[in-house]
């Protein structure tokens, strides 16, 4: 790849073409993307959520009876607090994928290349396949890690089948499955720290840890944080490792449901598509909240350099 | 957390759906209003039934040259939402694959085509099938599907158990007691083998024993919960003693790492209530074709009853060619149907006197149980909206069958769910 550099480095500046009519146009094409597949869906699902009907006969708007009906129900707050939990538990993913990062950044480590691909593989692997690799190694009566934990005499139990277990157990697959994308996000960060500030510190005097610490950490943290963010947000979107690695007749599928799974049975399994949007419409503003309180928090700890 | 491919966000979702719903798309993409060549698609969701199937299909073609059926074998998991979703919006399939439990939706809005003429001039005798299927996709006196096929529930067994235990195998005249007493005699927990499976089904399990002692899921009109019947609580608590009072199940946990019929294959059970659907698997499978048989399902307090389910074939009011879309629905639940599935093996045919042919599939098992209990058989329980409250059914017996509620507090909880979910049905 060949660029054409200009003496002393410095872009062209081209001056601005009138009336920016280009711009407008090339905007309204991913602008028109966005009006048709989510906007125009957001306002039909709030439409929906305030009506009644069959699918055959269509919707009538109807009052906030669905509303009512889920904001009152007893399952709502229990789904809303098993996400938050499943969230915050998957946030401890964070601080794993910052010290692997940390670990894999190391100058002259060897393989490099190929424990990168190994952290990967999860995230190209289908969830499925994934949840029933899962499902094997947590079976209560033959799982591979009840075996294991027998054999050093640890508690054993039905891992995705115990209510006490199943949330934190599924909670581990995903930290284990975001583990690589967290990893690009801050290896890439890692590389944009410069090896001067590393190296004068160096110079100072500051060990391993020091230099993580006062180093490290804070010039990372802008990455650190943009990962925590989109681990909240596809945590509050939980859905799929809940379906295939728990199944509707679980006994701890009542204590391990999720908004999404609450979401999925209103609008899939009962065909209540009202129901159904009003428990999106919910996500929706919970995750917008999560993110806004994660957004007001940065300022205390995140560094812009 | 990347896997945003598949956790589309949730607005999203619903969105689309509701999006789809415009009733402008035409359905058939046939093209050739002459009448001259006429396209149907037809849609169902089982990939093990598809060869026979198409063999039924195939003889509709060659009956009518001028009609081709495009069959779609749609997966389970997506079945029923794709045929309400594209049905609602008038780019569905003519004819489908129906359940007595997914009907209310598609009678309330009017989807489905009245079959009664089409099956006169066919010249079909309905008294054929077994009556309460047939009942099953009648609603004030209008067919809206025959069967294609039925199953019932069956008492099976594993052989090689039983003779180490030194029992004799189960047969008809058993009871529940029976079933108790040899299951305690079976369960060996040194060699992890239990007497029985109760697992947290409805068809293959509960749903039985609640007509077997009386009780009822639902009321005969529809409109009340059977579950807080003390009949129906005995019929539930009969699988719940299996796992809290004798030990003599696997419990449930153990059900949701490992499927019942799995670890029934696997001889850690030695008897399991399931359905006939269940044969194909057992027969090709060299453990359990050679050790497994199957009787009919033991007497409970009031009655050896078994729940008996089956498919219908619907055609869709929407449909372009509606007319032939009828035909191509009664065709495949009939007795020429019905003979050339049950010859495959795969379902019993729905139509008397077509089914020696699936008995004669499975010598190694005495399947002919299956047939037999047909006359002393209840329909599967259904209402208008039947999942507005099956869906709580696993959910709310849980506590039940963990022990951490009585079986009466549970049911109870179970009957006040479901009678709401009545009342919301009624408007």
């Amino acid at each position: 790849m060949s660029a054409i550099r200009t003496p002393g480095g410095s872009p062209v500046r081209r001056r601005p073409s009138g009336d920016g009519r280009w711009a407008a146009i090339l905007l309204a094409v991913p602008l028109l993307g966005l009006v048709v597949f989510y906007l125009w869906p957001l306002l039909r699902t709030i439409i929906l959520s305030v009506s009644t009907g069959n699918p055959f006969l269509g919707y009538e708007i109807t009052g906030f009876d669905n509303w009512v009906q889920v904001l009152t129900g007893d399952e709502l707050p229990r789904a809303l607090l098993n996400t938050l939990v499943y969230a915050a538990v998957v946030l401890l993913g964070v601080p794993l994928a910052m010290i692997t990062a940390v670990l894999l950044h190391q100058r002259g480590l060897r393989f490099r290349g190929l424990y990168r691909v190994l952290y990967f593989l999860p995230v190209v692997t289908m969830p499925a396949a994934v949840a029933m690799v899962w499902r094997y190694i947590y079976n209560g009566d033959f799982g591979l890690l009840n075996e294991v934990f027998a054999a050093v005499g640890l508690p054993t139990t039905a891992w995705v089948a115990d209510p006490r277990t199943a949330l934190f157990a599924v909670a581990v697959v995903g930290i284990w499955m975001g583990l690589g994308t967290n990893l690009i996000i801050l290896a890439a960060g890692l590389e944009a720290i410069p090896d001067s500030v590393t190296e004068a510190a160096m110079l100072d005097g500051a060990g391993p840890v020091r230099r993580f610490a006062s180093i490290t950490a804070p010039l990372l943290s802008p990455s650190v944080f943009l990962v925590s963010v989109l681990s909240v947000i596809g945590s509050l979107q939980m859905f799929d490792l809940l379906f295939v690695m728990l199944g509707r007749t679980n006994p701890a599928l009542a204590d391990s449901k999720t908004i999404v799974y609450l979401f999925y049975e209103e609008a899939f399994v009962r065909s209540d598509r009202p129901l159904g949007a009003v428990i999106a419409i919910v996500t929706l503003v919970v995750t917008l909240i999560v993110t806004a309180i994660q957004f007001r928090l940065q300022r205390r700890w995140v560094h812009y350099a | 957390m990347k896997w945003k491919a598949l956790t589309l966000s949730g607005a999203l979702a619903v969105g689309l759906l509701a999006g789809c719903t415009s009733p402008d798309a035409g359905g058939d993409d046939a093209g050739s209003g002459d009448g001259e060549q006429i396209e149907l698609d037809f849609a169902i969701f089982s990939p093990d039934q598809e060869p026979a199937i198409q063999a039924v299909v195939d003889a509709f073609e060659d009956e009518n040259p001028n009609i081709t059926v495009n069959l779609q074998v749609i997966p389970w998991v997506d079945y029923w939402n794709t045929l309400l979703t594209t049905s609602a919006g008038g780019t569905g399939p003519d004819v489908a694959w129906m359940l007595g439990a997914k009907l209310g939706p598609y009678l309330e809005g009017g989807a489905l085509l009245p079959l009664d003429d089409t099956i006169a001039d066919a010249g079909i005798d309905v008294a054929g099938y077994p009556e309460p299927l047939v009942a099953l996709y009648q609603r004030d006196d209008v067919t809206y599907a025959l069967p294609k096929d039925f199953d019932t529930i069956g008492l099976w067994y594993n052989k090689a158990l039983f003779d180490e235990a030194g029992l004799e195998y189960p047969n008809p005249d058993w009871t529940w007691d029976d079933v108790i007493s040899n299951a305690q005699a079976l369960t060996d927990p040194a060699a992890d083998v239990y007497g029985i499976g109760a697992p947290l089904d409805p068809q293959a399990t509960y749903y039985n024993t609640i007509y077997q002692a009386g009780g009822e899921v639902i009321s005969a009109d529809g409109t009340t919960s059977g579950y807080d019947d003390p009949a129906s609580i005995e019929g539930i608590a009969y699988w719940t003693d299996m796992i809290n009072e004798y030990g003599v199940s696997p419990d449930l946990q153990s059900f949701a790492d490992t499927e019942s019929v799995a670890q029934f294959m696997s001889g850690r059970l030695a008897m399991l209530y399931t359905g006939s659907f269940y044969a194909v698997r057992f027969a090709s499978d060299e453990y359990a074709s050679a050790n497994f048989d199957v009787t009919e399902l033991p007497a409970g307090p009031v009655s050896d009853v078994t729940v008996i389910n089956g498919l219908g074939n619907v055609a869709f009011a929407g449909s372009e060619h509606p007319e032939e879309a009828a035909q191509l629905a009664v065709f495949l639940s009939s007795p020429e149907a019905s003979q050339i599935q049950s010859d495959s093996g795969a379902v019993i045919g729905s139509y008397q006197d077509t089914q020696q042919a699936w008995v004669d599939a499975f010598p190694q098992f005495n399947v002919q149980v299956f047939l037999d209990m047909v006359d002393s058989s209840v329909v599967f329980p259904t209402s208008n909206n039947t999942e507005a409250w099956a869906s709580r059914e696993s959910e709310l017996l849980t506590p039940a069958w963990t022990g951490e509620q009585t079986v009466e507090e549970a049911a109870g909880n179970l009957a006040d769910a479901m009678n709401e979910a009545l009342a919301a049905e009624q408007g």
